[in-house]
């Protein structure tokens, strides 16, 4: 890598960890040398995700040997994107890494921040055994990414895991909707800045490898992560309820055609078709305007940013000459010799 | 026995000196032992200037109320060491507050301390994402070059025998009353005897040899850093703290004119409890620790709830120990130890704590000194 991260950059660095067993020491310890003797400012947040092991009292031992390290440890279980969330509500740096400290190599971060500090505002790290599609886990969620990124709009690495780097415009964009813990995933591609990618190997994982399995709760992860960035399912049900009201008034028109012109109509078939249909009608138009307003309180309620300024530059042309009482040598003004130069 | 006081003191800290000047008046020769080349070096000047009005303590009623009626006491005696004239703003986190903006204005109120809603163009220097509310609060800081210049003239009106450069070593029962202190000058060792003695060493009171030391305070130091910092301009006259949990505060600083930044979580390098048997005093302690500012910390925190800190210039950072009694850690609250020596109750160790508070730790002197004379 060429391009290195400033030294006075400040990096933090989050990492969720629930159960992460006796490695936790070792992982924190190759963390902290990386960051150490590459920056002289960091942090690392460790959320402890209400581990029920010896998390807590490893990390006291932990904390009483490592400087720069922040750890919270919340009381209740929550989503991993929750977890994240935690450490990104309090990083305070200039460029933040989140990472799974199971699984995610330390000493591939400087990469991944030289990355950053050559100009991308967001670096993903790919992981090998996910770019192969190693297994149907890593296939299917690649093709899930590939699928909600399309429904967002958005452009991202499907292979990418929570191995990241992203800048501190990023996270100011990501805190501002107030649903980032469910969306987080997602969060840094929607702010539409540009990103580099990074292929690293895993770690061989302990527990994480549970959770990378197609299974009930990575479906509903996968339906969680769906329903709260993109609202195109809600918008769905729109076009749907609309399809369904129009097919309603033809079938009503069916119904009074076929009692008009056929002659052995049974009694009654009529006006109970009419009476469903007129039924449904109403029903599918209620339901479009509904599923409308729905997503008009959805946008406001999630406060989710609606544009973003990525950057802001001023005309520089000046309205009118300025004749500087100053003249130089060659009796030119000042002002003009500026212009030249 | 060359020397003879009535009181000595040892530690020209703050603490010390307005001990000295109160005790002039009743009890005749007065001195004081002070370590270091002058009057109020270490921890009374080295701290966030701040002279308490109650605000800063939400969670410990008694101590609230009894900052507010010290201040009054406070601003009578050194009105002119008093700073005023910037904006005090209280600033409420939404997230990780110990209090919320409904309690805090409503604990003011019943208080009494003056509170009002922030003027609009200093709302608008504070993140709203982060800060539930700000208010306008009534709160001082001290200038510390002034006080001590304050207190050198009055201890010399008062007659006190101020004695710079010179330690207090150890202390000794006397057979004749009071008791007998070792002090060690630049070239030489003196036993000094007085009817009373004061240890006001504030982070050293255990480290003077001949106190009872199984029945001593416990004493818990924390090695902390003061940053100072050239204010941004639209901060210039204006103090800001952000409450109440691991958060920080930017006021003035008025002894280097300048402003001091403190955090909460970045402040405190390290805490230790004193044991016995400890080989390294904190002074020493001090001395060794490797001082490696966390500036940059407390910068890129504060500035998120205030982003126009990101103006501020780096100016100069302060290292200092705090000292407190160990089992004040659960609330706010700094009661200030008063501690007699068993075997000598002529000899008595006072921890100060927050500068205002000084009229309690006099009136328990006072009470002291009539017993006897009774």
């Amino acid at each position: 890598m060429d391009t290195m991260l400033r030294k006075d950059a400040f990096v933090s660095v989050i990492c969720p960890a629930r159960n992460a067993g006796p490695e936790l020491a070792a992982r924190l310890d190759a963390l902290s040398g990386v960051l150490n003797s590459n920056f002289q400012y960091y942090e690392i947040i460790v959320i402890d995700n209400a581990s029920t092991d010896e998390t807590a009292a490893r990390m006291k031992t932990i904390l009483s040997e490592y400087k720069n390290i922040q750890y919270c440890a919340l009381s209740v279980q929550v989503s991993d994107t929750a977890a994240y969330a935690v450490g990104l509500c309090r990083a305070i740096g200039d460029f933040i890494v989140t990472m799974d400290i199971t699984s995610d190599p330390p000493d591939r971060l400087t990469d991944l921040l030289a990355l950053a500090a050559g100009g991308a505002e967001i670096v993903y790290g790919l992981p090998s055994d996910r770019i192969k599609g190693a297994t149907i886990y890593d296939r299917a969620a690649r093709l899930f990414l590939k699928t909600i990124a399309r429904f967002n709009n958005v452009d991202i690495p499907a292979a990418m895991s929570t191995y990241r780097v992203f800048s501190r415009s990023v996270l100011n964009y990501i805190l501002e909707s107030l649903d980032h813990h469910r969306t987080l995933a997602l969060a840094p591609a929607l702010s539409g800045y540009s990103y580099k990618s990074l292929e690293y190997d895993r770690l061989c994982a302990g527990n994480s490898d549970a959770r990378r399995r197609i299974g009930f709760k990575s479906t509903l992860r996968a339906l969680d992560l769906l329903f709260s960035t993109s609202v195109r399912p809600l918008r769905l049900v729109t076009v749907f309820a609309v399809g369904m009201s129009v097919l309603s008034v033809a079938y009503a028109a069916y119904v009074v055609i076929t009692r008009l012109l056929m002659e052995n109509v049974a009694s009654g078939w009529a006006t109970l078709s009419l009476q469903v249909s007129i039924l449904f009608f109403f029903i599918s138009i209620v339901l479009a305007v509904m599923c409308e307003y729905l997503l008009q309180i959805l946008e406001t309620s999630t406060r989710r940013p609606v544009y973003h300024v990525a950057r802001e530059l001023h005309s520089s042309t000046l309205d009118y000459e300025q004749d500087l009482n100053v003249r130089d040598a060659e009796g030119k003004t000042a002002e003009s010799a500026a212009r030249q130069s | 026995m060359n020397k003879n006081y009535d009181v000595a003191i040892i530690g020209g800290g703050f603490y010390g000196c307005a001990i000295a000047l109160h005790l002039s008046q009743t009890c005749g020769r007065v001195t004081i032992f002070e370590a270091e080349s002058d009057l109020l070096q270490r921890a009374s000047y080295v701290n966030q200037a701040r002279v308490h009005t109650g605000y800063h303590y939400p969670r410990s009623l008694q101590t609230a109320a009894s900052s507010g009626k010290n201040l009054l006491l406070f601003k009578d005696l050194y009105d002119e060491c008093i700073d005023a004239s910037f904006i005090a703003l209280y600033a409420i986190a939404r997230s990780g507050s110990k209090v919320t903006a409904g309690y805090f204005s409503r604990f003011c109120r019943q208080l009494g301390l003056p509170i009002r809603p922030v003027r609009k163009q200093l709302r608008g220097l504070f993140s709203p994402r982060l800060i539930e509310d700000v208010f306008e609060c009534e709160k001082y800081a001290f200038d510390a070059a002034a006080l001590k210049r304050v207190m050198k003239r009055r201890l010399n009106e008062a007659g006190v025998d101020i004695q710079l450069n010179t330690r207090a070593k150890t202390i000794a029962k006397h057979n004749g009353g009071g008791a007998v202190v070792l002090v060690e000058t630049a070239d030489c060792e003196v036993p000094v005897r007085a009817d009373w003695v004061y240890n006001t060493t504030y982070a050293n009171l255990n480290r003077l040899g001949g106190l009872d030391q199984k029945k001593q305070v416990g004493l818990r130091h924390q090695i902390t850093e003061v940053c100072l910092i050239e204010p941004p301009a639209a901060l210039a006259n204006v103090g800001v703290t952000v409450m109440d949990g691991p958060f920080f505060s930017t006021m003035p600083f008025p002894a280097r004119n300048r402003h001091s930044l403190t955090h909460v979580r970045y402040t405190p390098h390290f805490t230790w409890h004193e044991r016995e048997d400890a080989s390294l005093s904190p002074d020493q302690v001090l001395a060794k620790y490797s001082k490696n500012s966390r500036y940059e910390w407390m910068l890129r925190d504060a500035r998120r709830y205030l982003p126009v800190l990101d103006e501020a210039r780096f100016a100069e950072t302060l290292f200092e120990i705090k000292t407190t009694l160990t089992d004040t850690e659960i609330d706010d609250a700094r009661p200030i130890a008063f501690h007699r020596d068993l075997d000598n109750p002529h000899v008595i160790s006072v921890l100060g704590g927050k500068i205002d508070n000084i009229f309690d730790v006099l009136k328990v002197i006072d009470a002291a000194h009539k017993v006897k004379a009774a």
